[in-house]
């Protein structure tokens, strides 16, 4: 199913994400009256604890408050099924809800749209019973038509929207299409079979394969629902995709008329200036969207210190990847906050084993002994990282304790390089982004540096390349140009295959390699529908990854939001995605 | 002493008073050429002799990695980089860089421009056109962006960058020779000296092109500040040198300018000892220009 991975398109989705919003409110539900999962609820209310005086009990009816919060660039377009970057799922995420969502601050499946659901025996039939009573934001009703009207719409994308690039999410969870172009790079085989309203509130949909990552997949942004009606009236199919591969709507559904669930409406958006949302009178969670935003703005400010600024001069309220060394500066003034996120990262160095000498195993546990991963973590993340010892996070199941862990150990590392059989000293070729702050490096040149050092010490020959981000790197990378690159990876779900799988169960010329057994354990993880043997089945691949060592992770972090002082309310997401329905500011 | 003999000294004595002598007279009397040139001298003193006066290696690691690192301190004049390396070194042995990328790229700029100019100047006619057009060309697009474009098609060694510079300059002093050649074509003496059969060549490279060059070597002056602005420059919009470890001025500034809010010292020892040797080569290219311009001769 995940076969279409580029990097390319990897790296435009690292900040992506997940409906947390729809989370806290189908949570909220579920707390009143079903008897299934409230755990969402009652983290809910816990993150407000303290300080919560002025928010209001009956949630959207004293919204009154505007909210200005600082984003790292424009939403593409404001259509789930098109885009796969964080700023633009950041923004869909506050009008849009799927059938299923993160619980609030984690990762565990929540009630949405759909109440309760249940998988056939043989796993190929989903039976998904749907909320009543909620309306999209053009008045049409919400049902089970609406829902496979959604579904069909993105299985029935004609040729251009085919391109991996423009359709990742669904390519990545579903595969092909149902008529999928040869020449669109896309999988020719469809998870996806058929979706059937078999009452209003009630919708079964089909899977060719059983599938243990469908469900989690689900709660993505970029499969929440939007009103059919909106969807044909505004041409939300219209446009075209540019050389790119970034989608152009002619139409104006993405751009205008995004009509969705969520408790927030679209309101204007004038390009590189501000995106103004409107709080949704009708919000059928009202009761759990407790905050007190009318007006939401998201207002894009490309430079990380600019951020800091607008922060500061009270410009806007709250902005997404705080620069490490600015934590300190955040903390230590009251009138702001700092909010971390959980570790949901890897952040590390990929070998490309078609270039001399990345092949040869000596050379790459070398440079995994020569690198001083704990200083580099220790300096440049600001005590907000781990050290990586395998590329998922230790909060995710399936995360093996006793992988091998290559310790600092300079003289293991020359020790190595002699016997590794090659002719001394061994040339690497190593690169790095410019223009770039991830989550999981926040300076990528300081980490780059470090890292060189490192291996010179120890005899390497490096030498260092570098690139703009997007699209020169990325394409490099994706291309198999590069012998050592620096690169990482946010999760979406909560799912291992999220993270190794992604990296590693199809072969890719980013790491120019094919290991059957790694491919095997992790092609089984994948079917295998038995959580205990599942959760082994990835520890062991786990296992076999760090010793066979086709790259070195070196951070899991912890990025950080800052907020003013009286900004109460919002609650991280390890996806990087948080709803505002729950935030109140006060003081206004 | 005879009266002819009287004149004859005096005549020994005004000889060597001609074009140089006269404005190194002009120069020394020009306190801003003193300071540029001193400036200058510790500039060149430094970049010469990085490897004595440096406490410690560009590239030597004497702290911790730290995003945000120590200030000056006692031990550490300018404080430390993120690297944990000493800022002080860095900006020692940073001068080296910058003379290097000054001196090589004015002078790939300065002999292209040098051969166009006084080909253009001295054979005229179409050559000229063609050459003079060209560099209207190159003129029409802004330098800078002349040189990011280079280096994106070239690649960003150190020796491309260099280039880059070089060539962004080359339309300039092609110009200015081509006018003070131009000027001189027609002046008595080299009227005199081609009645007297001198050839071409000789015509050009002994009579003319020495008394030319008083223009070009200030603005040669000029554009060393200029190149080491640029390379500054080009590593700001991030296209420096590749390797990100070279303790390039431009580099260490851009790399740090996201840091200026609280470790300031990395952008503010950066940003001085650009200015300083900016300031130097302006100083004294200017005091050069009063001194050898025949406009300002009173």
């Amino acid at each position: 199913m995940l076969r279409n991975r580029q990097i390319r398109l990897r790296a435009v989705t690292l900040l992506a994400v997940l409906t947390v919003l729809a989370a806290a409110c189908g949570g909220g539900d579920t707390a009143g009256e079903q008897p299934t999962d409230v755990g969402a609820a009652t983290d809910g209310t816990g993150a407000t604890d303290g300080g919560t005086e002025t928010g209001s009990a009956d949630g959207g009816t004293e919204a009154t408050a505007t909210m200005v919060f600082g984003t790292s660039a424009d939403p593409v377009v404001l259509d789930g099924a098109l885009v796969s970057d964080g700023e633009s799922l950041r923004a869909i995420d506050q009008m849009f809800e799927g059938l299923v969502s993160l619980e609030l601050g984690g990762t565990e499946i929540v009630p949405a749209l759909a109440t309760e659901w249940e998988a056939s025996d043989d796993g190929l039939e989903w039976t998904f019973q749907l909320r009543e009573g909620v309306t999209f934001h053009d008045g049409e009703p919400f049902n089970a038509e609406a829902v496979c009207f959604n579904f069909d719409r993105w299985y029935n994308f004609p040729p251009e929207f085919q391109n991996p690039a423009v359709s990742y999410y669904w390519q990545t969870v579903f595969g092909g299409f149902a008529e999928t172009d040869p020449d669109s790079g896309a999988p020719t085989e469809s998870l996806y079979k058929s979706c059937e309203a078999t009452s209003d509130t009630e919708v079964v949909l089909r899977l060719t394969k059983p599938s243990a990552s469908f469900l989690s997949a689900l709660a993505l942004t970029n499969f929440t629902i939007a009103s059919p009606a909106a969807l044909e009236e505004f041409g939300a199919d219209e446009g075209e995709v540019d050389a790119e591969g970034i989608f152009r709507p002619t139409g104006t559904y993405g751009t205008e008329h995004p009509t969705g669930t969520g408790p927030f409406m679209f309101g204007e958006w004038t390009r590189g200036d501000r995106l103004v949302m409107e709080r949704n009178p009708d919000y059928w969670n009202a009761e759990e969207a407790t905050g007190n935003i009318g007006t939401l703005i998201f207002r894009p400010i490309a430079d990380n210190a600019a951020r800091l600024q607008a922060l500061q001069s009270g410009e806007i309220q709250g902005y997404d990847l705080v620069e490490p060394q600015d934590f300190a500066t955040i903390e230590g003034d009251d009138q702001f906050k700092l909010l971390p996120r959980p570790a949901f990262n890897v952040g590390y160095i990929g070998f490309n084993q078609q270039v001399e000498p990345m092949g040869n195993p000596d050379v790459r546990k070398a440079i995994a002994h020569a690198i001083d991963r704990e200083a580099i973590v220790e300096g440049f993340y600001a005590g907000q990282g781990v050290v990586a010892h395998q590329f998922m996070p230790p909060e995710l199941f399936g995360y093996a304790e006793d992988v091998t862990k290559y310790e600092y150990d300079p003289d293991m590392a020359r020790q190595l390089l002699e016997q590794s059989g090659e002719d001394l000293p061994v040339r690497l070729d190593f690169a790095y982004p410019t223009d770039v702050s991830r989550p999981y490096m926040p300076d990528p040149q300081a980490n780059f540096e470090a890292m060189v050092a490192d291996l010179r010490d120890v005899g390497f020959e490096v030498e260092t390349k570098s690139a703009v981000w997007s699209p020169d790197y990325l394409d490099n990378v994706d291309n198999g140009r590069y012998g050592m690159y620096l690169l990482g990876w946010t999760g979406d779900f909560g799912d291992p295959d999220n993270f190794i799988g992604t990296f590693f169960q199809s072969q890719q010329r980013a790491w120019g390699f094919d290991n059957a057994e790694i491919r095997r354990t992790l092609d089984d993880a994948e079917a295998e529908t038995d959580d205990e043997a599942r959760v082994k089945l990835y520890e062991e691949a786990n296992r076999q990854i760090m010793e066979f060592l086709p790259g070195l992770p070196y951070v899991h972090t912890q990025p950080a939001l800052a907020f003013t002082a009286n900004v109460e309310g919002y609650q991280p997401s390890p996806v990087s995605l948080e709803p505002f329905a729950i935030v109140t500011v006060t003081g206004q | 002493m005879s009266v002819a003999q009287a004149e004859a000294k005096e005549l020994e004595v005004e000889q060597p008073s001609g074009l140089w002598s006269d404005a190194w007279r002009r120069l020394r009397r020009n306190p801003a050429a003193w300071a540029g040139a001193g400036l200058l001298a510790v500039f060149i003193v430094v970049a010469i002799a990085a490897p004595l006066i440096a406490p410690y290696g560009p590239q030597e690691r004497v702290g911790d990695l730290a995003s945000v690192p120590p200030g000056p301190s006692r031990e550490y004049l300018f404080g430390l980089d993120e690297q944990g390396r000493d800022l002080l070194s860095r900006i020692i042995y940073g001068a080296r860089l910058s003379l290097i990328v000054g001196v090589v790229s004015v002078g790939i700029g300065l002999s292209l421009g040098l051969v166009l100019g006084a080909l253009a100047g001295y054979l005229g006619g179409r050559v000229d056109s063609i050459i003079m057009r060209l560099m209207d060309i190159m003129l029409s697009i802004p330098g800078f962006l002349l040189a990011i474009g280079l280096v994106t098609l070239l690649g960003r060694g150190l020796f491309q960058i260099m280039f880059a510079i070089g060539i962004t300059t080359v339309p300039v002093f092609a110009r200015l020779l081509r006018g003070s050649i131009l000027a001189q074509r027609e002046a008595d003496y080299v009227l005199a000296a081609r009645s007297v059969g001198t050839p071409g060549h000789r015509l050009l490279l002994v009579h003319i092109l020495p008394n030319a060059l008083a223009p070009v070597i200030v603005q040669a002056t000029l554009a060393m500040a200029t190149a080491i602005i640029d390379v500054a420059g080009l590593s700001f919009v991030g296209l420096g040198p590749n390797d990100p470890g070279l303790p390039e001025w431009g580099a260490i500034l851009a790399q740090n300018a996201a840091r200026l809010q609280n470790a300031a010292h990395m952008v503010f020892f950066a940003g001085f000892a650009i200015v300083f040797s900016v300031l130097a080569f302006n100083l004294l290219g200017d005091a050069l220009r009063e001194s050898i311009d025949p406009k300002m001769r009173t």
